[in-house]
């Protein structure tokens, strides 16, 4: 396999430089570089977005929790990714609307400009921040330990975690976001190929598509509905886990620039159509590796289940495709994420056109530390993980689509009690507050507390 | 049937199929059949009316861009 991998692995690093060296000459000042010139078409859009939207989140996390939570699994990711690609339609346009010709300094800005107030742009930022984190912890972890399957006793989970978050920095630090938005197109369609490559064996292996269910059935029937064998996909977590994912393009900055680079209104709405359909290309492969996982690898660990199924029992070129299409996945998220991160600080310090970008870079840095640290002290349950970033972003949403709907600003309510909210979340994982407030999880409570809030906040100031 | 009231419709319809899908007629404990296509009611049902809302995203698409024409004009 360690030729395979050395070929494929030169060919996609050469595609890598050929990108970055294509995109530096066209780099005149910051905001080429931050927003990658803002004139992106449909197809790059599609992949861009749906590169940074799914990682290895989702090739590794996702059938590691349809093999443990059953068919269910499905409800959890591409039904709310659905609902959320509907709700690009409307939030693309009034963003759009609001950033108007100005160049976008990320949403921080834009929130201390619709509320006039500079605190919501650092309450975003600090949500952002910290909910960010370790869902690029995800991305360091899942490869890493991936690595570790593919070559045991070689380096350990910190070495390749290291290697890691090294590569993501030199490469975002060469080619601006133009060169992450080509580096997403690659890896999508890599990722697409290589999971139904997979998914195609599994089913080979166990028959075909209904001896999957059949075989499923006979290991355990809860795995064939919800709430699954451990009770987990309630209604409750589900309609949770919906609205948390169904703000990911309003809360966390890597794909609300995204909707803003976008060349125009009709490529969005292209887009947005075509993340759908990628989304049920990409996640219905996940669940039938999940359930073929069910039938043969019920007791085993997610590091043995991952390199079994995805190495082990692969010919080698595929298991080396998948490898760096693991690499390629965990690559484009982070970097857009830090890249993000990135257009937040310059937002916030309120950053010139021509101004030194040292400050952005020492952000990006930190944040790629924090996330290499939570990397090495997180679990390997992916998805929970994810959930936890995708929640705790939420709890923006309901005064980020406030800001951006009102024609005028809304007050201070909205920010205190989003922050207070956001205070509540986090003492809850602490298990420092209870989980559940009026039978409801804490975090569906909160989501549904500040998106009343908002609405009659926005009645108030309307009359 | 003028645009704002058809783009009305087509949310009301989205708002709909989230409803069908968290209600207790599909998120039925362990409800396993009926069968379509070999998959168990959980997954096809889900499939179907993810499909359903991508499908209205599409139609929605087209129907808010004519809404709002005169301001995407400056786009």
């Amino acid at each position: 396999m360690l030729n395979y991998l050395l070929i494929i692995g030169t060919v996609y690093i050469l595609v890598l430089m050929f990108f970055s060296w294509r995109t530096k000459k066209n780099i005149k000042n910051s905001t080429d570089f931050m927003l990658g010139g803002s004139k992106i078409g449909v197809a790059i859009g599609l992949m861009t977005f749906a590169a940074t939207l799914f990682s290895t989140f989702t090739l590794l996390g996702m059938p590691d929790f349809s093999r443990i939570h059953g068919v269910g699994a499905w409800i959890f990711l591409a039904f709310s990714d659905a609902v959320m690609v509907f709700l690009i339609l409307w939030f693309g346009f009034y963003l759009r609307k609001r950033v108007g010709n100005s160049p976008y300094q990320g949403m921080s800005a834009l929130l201390q400009s619709c509320y006039q107030n500079r605190l919501v742009g650092y309450l975003y930022f600090t949500a952002v921040f910290l909910f960010l984190t370790p869902y690029i912890a995800i991305q360091i972890r899942g490869v890493a330990i991936f690595l570790v399957s593919a070559f045991p006793n070689f380096i350990p989970v910190w070495g390749w975690s290291i290697g890691i978050v090294l590569i993501m920095l030199i490469y975002s630090e060469l080619g601006g976001l133009k060169a992450i938005i080509y580096a997403d197109s690659l890896q999508g369609t890599l990722l697409l190929i290589v999971v139904w490559i997979v998914a195609f064996n599994c089913l080979n292996e166990v028959g075909g598509w209904s001896a999957l269910f059949e075989e499923v059935a006979s290991v355990d029937k809860k795995l064939l509905s919800t709430p699954g064998p451990t009770g987990l996909l309630s209604p409750q977590f589900l309609i949770a886990s919906a609205l948390a994912i169904l703000m990911i393009p309003v809360t966390q900055p890597q794909l609300s620039t995204r909707l803003v680079i976008m060349k125009n209104y009709n490529a969005l709405k292209k887009m947005a159509t075509s993340v759908g359909f990628f989304a049920i290309l990409v996640i219905l492969p996940t669940i039938i590796i999940g359930m073929y996982g069910a039938i043969f690898y019920a007791d085993a660990s997610t590091a043995e289940f991952l390199g079994s199924v995805l190495l082990n029992e692969q010919h080698e070129m595929i298991a080396a495709l998948i490898i760096i299409g693991l690499f390629a996945a965990a690559m484009s998220t982070s970097d857009s994420q830090l890249f993000a991160m990135g257009n937040e600080i310059k937002g916030l310090l309120r950053l010139k056109e021509n101004d030194n970008l040292r400050p952005i870079r020492l952000v990006i840095l930190l944040f790629a530390v924090s996330a290499l640290i939570f990397s090495l002290l997180s679990s390997d349950e992916l998805v929970l993980l994810a959930r936890l970033s995708f929640s705790g972003t939420a709890l923006m949403g309901p005064m980020i689509l406030l800001g951006i709907f009102s024609q005028k600003p809304q007050g201070f309510t909205m920010i205190f009690l989003s922050s207070i909210g956001l205070l509540i979340f986090i003492l809850s994982n602490l298990n420092l507050f209870p989980k559940e407030i009026f039978s409801l999880r804490t975090d569906l409570f909160l989501m549904l507390f500040l998106g009343f809030c908002a609405l009659v906040n926005y009645y108030l100031y309307k009359e | 049937m003028n645009l704002k009231n058809l783009w009305r419709i087509i949310v009301i319809a989205v708002f709909l199929c989230s409803a069908i899908q968290f209600s207790p007629l599909v998120m039925d404990e362990n409800k396993i059949a009926p069968y379509f296509l070999g998959m168990p009611f959980t997954l096809w049902f889900g499939i179907l009316i993810s499909l359903l809302i991508i499908i209205l995203t599409a139609i929605g698409g087209y129907v808010f861009s004519r809404l709002k024409s005169e301001e995407l004009k400056e786009d």
